[in-house]
């Protein structure tokens, strides 16, 4: 380039102030996102199975246009209010922004009694997000599911009560679904829920003739509430006889998978065939090293009477 | 001409008995650097046992970082890590013997004695992994006949076994050379040569029952060595993991093993060549030609890397996806490509200039060839195990990673310790070049090897 000085510097001068022009946003949006810090929003999933497992799914993520989840961020749960004495666990939250607590031994009591309780979510300040608290407010309610056979008809009838009632106190209009359950998952009786009346009753008929059960045709069908702000979750199952019976030979057969006592044959010979040939080879040259001992004392002696 | 032949006999002999006088020349003295070695084997030796003894009196989610998924951890990694080093020692040696390749004799003994290391401490392993060391008692009262892990414990005592005596039965006529030659050493140890050298006085019949044994035990080593590692192997092909779901799976343990055996005894070699200063006897051919093979193993372990690793990748199927991402791009990944650059380009491409096939820049590359081994089981091990065919949910946050714990890592570093200082007290005790083997590979009858052993 032929530039002069004066008009070389007057070249850098206007690159440098493009440049700086051109970064402004930049440094402007990154400064605004390193100070602004976000707020996260806390939901809180209750599940009851049976009245024995209780669990809460905590989630948490944030706003910014659309949501985005928050991963592994320490969210801690309390009941009905967060101080030490209601702590129920800490939860850290997994890639998807949720995080599952199964809740202590010592609440489950203090839960199955009451007939409300609040559920507290609760993060601290960090360096990106502020501190946050959510909570909701569960109505306990328990599931009572009966079988029975109405002619040659399978019925699956439940029961929805209130829970911490003094006398037993239906509810009605809660939306039931019916299912069956399976290694890992429920089989949905129905894509239809049923309305309980005001007996707290709603009732589905089971209609399916060769749902796989086990040998003597055992599988558990159930109801639950799901996904009811005011209930949360909750599955109730009962065992019923109505499966097909599905024969298993695991135990009764000589195979791969069968347990020790029923090795196959061909395997015991293959494998015994295999052991006493190496460990026979491995006997004799020990049989061996035992001989150069005795020759070798042979030989001593020898060596002495000359 | 028999004046020729008599000279020729007599430089031989003298060579052979200058060689067997440096030879014991580590085991009549220990220097200061050799006192200072064997003093930090023993503190990191006790070091893995005071870890050991925690992990074994204090709770397991204490001490470990083994978990629901990750249950194997690096004791499993490094246990394959020592049965691929135990696998090539012994294996080599019988092959090269049945073979006929003379220029292998001077560093038989050093690939059998690693080879005993790394399978008695294999097994040692394997017993730490367990938790509770009683539950080896359980395993064989009632363990499965269809299991893979009872193949694996029945095979390694049987190979523990084999190698020992494949180790020791050469030994014979050296163990009497020093019986006779050795002064100011402990009673104790006199008697253990004394007992070990199982009178031998070099008859015809000895050595005919020596060299049959040794022929025996060749040919047995050969199946049990292949044996040892395609059984570990369907340790891992028989486990319900993505990963793992390969036929290709026992001959590239195999491959993998060959690859880090040669590097240890290569690395062996040159350690042993400079601190007892056998440079006359470990000549710099011995690492041309070891350099040469490092480049022919590597080649066939990327062969059959490339089944393991490209196949599925070009088909990315749901199950296995995840785990390849992971290792290609993913949170693995460098770790990934470090073992591959170190663990196979390194060593099929550098040893190919004629200057890389010195000891000095050869051992660097094999010491390269066995950090890079031991990640590589690791590799295999851990993420192989992180992703299983169902989804992990519903469980704590540190079930989803897994580092190890300090307690692991110093009882892997224990049992590191405990196999280096088995090398190095046999060397402090037995002869490492085989005399009477190298000689008789010169060509010296059996009975001037007598007359030397009773010369000594």
């Amino acid at each position: 380039m032929n530039f002069n000085n004066t008009a070389q510097n007057k070249f850098i001068k206007s690159l440098i102030a493009a440049i700086l022009f051109l970064l402004i946003p930049f440094v402007y949006g990154y400064s605004q996102d390193s100070t602004e810090k976000k707020k996260p929003l806390l939901s809180i999933t209750y599940y009851n199975v049976n009245s024995d497992s209780f669990f809460v799914k905590v989630s948490s993520g944030y706003k910014d246009e659309k949501f985005f989840p928050i991963e592994y961020q320490n969210v801690k749960l309390y009941l009905n209010e967060a101080d030490k004495n209601n702590f129920l666990g800490d939860v850290m939250t997994d890639p998807k922004g949720e995080g599952i607590i199964h809740l202590p031994q010592k609440f489950k009591g203090m839960i199955d009694s009451l007939s409300t309780f609040d559920l507290v979510a609760e993060t601290d300040a960090d360096v990106k997000y502020k501190a946050a608290i959510g909570s909701t407010t569960i109505e306990n309610a328990f599931l009572d599911v009966q079988i029975r056979i109405v002619d040659t008809t399978k019925m699956i009838r439940v029961y929805v009560y209130k829970k911490g009632a003094k006398v037993k106190s239906p509810i009605k209009g809660v939306e039931m679904s019916f299912f069956v359950k399976r290694m890992v998952g429920l089989f949905p009786l129905s894509d239809k829920t049923i309305s309980t009346d005001s007996a707290g009753m709603a009732e589905m008929e089971y209609a399916i003739t060769d749902m796989p059960g086990d040998s003597l045709g055992a599988i558990l069908v159930g109801a639950k509430i799901a996904d009811a702000d005011t209930y949360g979750n909750i599955f109730s199952m009962k065992e019923t006889f109505w499966g097909a019976k599905t024969f298993n030979n695991y135990e009764s057969v000589r195979a791969l998978w069968a347990p020790a006592d029923r090795v196959p044959v061909w395997l015991i010979v293959l494998a015994l065939g295999i052991i006493i040939t190496v460990w026979g080879t491995i006997l004799f040259i020990i049989y061996q090293v035992y001989r150069i001992f005795r020759l070798g004392q042979q030989e001593i002696k020898r060596e002495a009477n000359l | 001409m028999k004046n020729e032949t008599t000279a020729v006999d007599s430089v031989l002999m003298n060579k052979y008995e200058a060689m067997h006088d440096e030879l014991l020349r580590p085991i009549q003295k220990t220097g200061l650097a050799g006192k200072i070695w064997i003093g930090f084997l023993f503190c990191v030796f006790f070091a893995g046992v005071f870890a050991f003894y925690t992990q074994e009196t204090k709770s397991k989610y204490e001490t470990i970082s083994l978990n629901n998924y990750t249950m194997w951890g690096i004791y499993i990694s490094n246990f394959v890590f020592f049965v691929a080093l135990s696998l090539v020692g012994a294996l080599m040696s019988a092959v090269l013997k049945l073979t006929n390749f003379e220029w292998y004799r001077p560093l038989s003994r050093i690939a059998e004695v690693i080879a005993v290391a790394a399978i008695m401490f294999a097994g040692v392993g394997i017993i730490v992994a367990m938790g509770h060391p009683e539950r080896l008692y359980f395993l064989l009262t009632h363990g499965r006949l269809q299991s893979p892990i009872i193949w694996d414990i029945v095979v390694i005592i049987t190979y523990f076994v084999a190698t020992s005596l494949f180790l020791f039965i050469p030994l014979i006529p050296g163990i009497s050379q020093l019986s006779n030659h050795l002064k100011d050493k402990p009673k104790w140890q006199m008697w253990m040569y004394k007992k070990l050298s199982l009178s031998w006085r070099g008859t015809p019949e000895q050595w005919k029952i020596v060299k049959r044994c040794i022929t025996i035990l060749a040919i047995l080593i050969i199946p049990l060595g292949i044996s040892i590692h395609t059984v570990t192997a369907w340790l891992f092909a028989s486990t319900l993991r993505a990963e793992w779901n390969s036929t290709n799976f026992g001959a590239y343990f195999i491959a993998g093993a060959f690859l880090l055996g040669v590097a240890a005894v290569i690395v062996g070699t040159f350690f042993f060549r400079k601190y007892y200063r056998f440079e006359k006897y470990l000549t710099d051919s011995y690492f041309d030609k070891m350099g040469k093979m490092l480049v022919f193993l590597s080649g066939v372990y990327f062969y059959f890397n490339i089944n393991e690793y490209l196949v599925p990748a070009f088909k990315m199927d749901s199950m296995h996806s995840q785990y390849l991402l992971d290792e290609f791009t993913g949170k693995d990944a460098i770790l990934f490509w470090l073992v591959f650059l170190f663990g196979i380009f390194v060593p099929a491409i550098l040893p190919l200039f004629k200057s890389m096939l010195k000891p000095w820049p050869l051992t660097v590359i094999a010491i390269l060839v066995v950090i890079a081994a031991w990640f590589k089981r690791y590799i295999i091990v851990i993420p192989g195990l992180s992703h299983p065919y169902l989804p992990i949910q519903n469980v704590p946050h540190s079930w989803t990673h897994y580092v190890p714990s300090l307690i692991e890592c110093m009882v892997v570093a224990g049992i590191f310790a405990a196999a280096l200082l088995f090398i190095t007290l046999f060397s402090k005790f037995f002869p490492i070049i085989s005399v009477w083997e190298v000689a008789e590979g010169d060509g010296v009858s059996l009975e001037k090897i007598n007359l030397l052993s009773k010369k000594a």
